[in-house]
């Protein structure tokens, strides 16, 4: 009786020991997976109602940064801002550049960049205050390349001269 | 020896004593309480402990499933966007270039006598060339001192200069520096 005691200990009790150890180890780990969640799921909860009571930095950011490619409403910014700034737009140009991964591991999406390139004709000055426009702009772009001729034998100062610009436009990939 | 042999057969013959061949009772009853113990264990454990442990384990798994529904997909895909603009927002205006702040520079920096007639900017390359007249070459060479004294360029080279009907044309290439427009 010794060794049938002896041997239920090894054949059956030990296996039994240990499938309980790994359930006790599970029961732990999900345990603490539960009360990681509620945490983090009731910081969502209080940002998503922050969130919902400003409506307009949704609508703000969204213009910053589109979450899709938006050629028309980058296009409109430029027209717009050449309007503004009394400059005219000869021609403009879309390439689609290599997107930018992000640089953050995760949850964050990379960055599409549209370049524009655009031909505009009018004074310095007016090009100038369409530069800083451009840079304080809610829509992000990045001037990338500049050139700027004057018509033949006028100063750069005054004058008609032609600004050929390539511009970075964003937007969010999926 | 043989003499206290006989002494102790004696006796016992006397007092026609046998001794008695016993069953080991303690010893069985020892075992059987060992294995009744053993499995008592075995059976506690699988029937009492191990669903118990089971039980408990549904149970959070399904807290964690009631979890899961609390914020739904749309949400959770709203708060992601948010997320990943906001981050991307912020690397990008780390990185943002304010162009205009050079021509500020150049105004600053540049002698009256001279005039441009084509300028080429690359921020990819960080490279500025500058075409234009100079009324003489005393003025140009000013004009390239003033351009090495300006915080935004470096490397500040006169790649020609000629003397034409208008005056000195000339090209002046620059390099800008790393965070010179940010």
């Amino acid at each position: 009786m010794f060794i049938a005691a002896i041997f239920v200990y090894g054949s059956f009790i030990s296996p039994a020991y240990s499938d309980i150890n790994n359930l006790r180890a599970e029961l732990s780990a999900r345990s603490q997976t539960v009360n990681e969640q509620q945490s983090a799921i009731s910081q969502v909860q209080n940002l998503l109602k922050e969130y919902q009571n400003i409506s307009s930095v949704e609508t703000t950011i969204g213009t910053m940064l589109p979450l899709s490619e938006d050629t028309a409403a980058s296009l409109n910014q430029i027209i717009g801002l050449a309007t503004v700034n009394n400059l005219k737009l000869e021609s403009v140009s879309v390439s689609r550049m290599a997107n930018r991964p992000s640089n953050e591991q995760g949850l964050v999406k990379g960055v599409g960049v549209l370049r524009f390139s655009f031909l505009l004709n009018g004074s310095y000055a007016n090009f100038k205050s369409f530069l800083r426009a451009m840079e304080t702009n809610v829509s992000l772009m990045d001037l990338i390349n500049l050139q700027i001729e004057s018509s033949l034998g006028s100063r750069i100062n005054g004058g008609n001269i032609s600004f050929s610009v390539d511009a970075d436009a964003y937007y969010q990939t999926k | 020896m043989p003499e206290i042999r006989n002494v102790l057969e004696d006796q016992l013959r006397k007092s026609g004593a046998r001794l008695p061949a016993r069953f080991p009772w303690q010893l069985l009853i020892f075992s059987l309480a060992i294995l009744g113990v053993t499995l008592a264990s075995y059976f506690g454990m699988v029937f009492g402990l191990m669903p118990y442990l089971n039980s408990q384990l549904n149970g959070v798994n399904a807290q964690i499933d009631n979890l899961e529904k609390t914020v739904n997909k749309q949400q959770q895909e709203n708060l992601i966007n948010l997320y990943s603009q906001l981050t991307n927002i912020q690397d990008l205006l780390g990185s943002h270039v304010a162009s205009s702040a050079l021509f500020d520079d150049l105004e600053k920096n540049t002698y009256s006598q001279i005039y441009y007639t084509r300028l080429s900017l690359s921020l990819i390359e960080n490279k500025l060339e500058i075409q234009g007249i100079a009324p003489n070459f005393n003025v140009l060479s000013q004009q390239l001192d003033s351009f090495k004294k300006s915080p935004l360029l470096g490397n500040v080279l006169l790649e020609s200069a000629k003397s034409t009907t208008d005056g000195i044309s000339f090209l002046i290439q620059a390099v800008l520096g790393p965070n010179a427009l940010k």
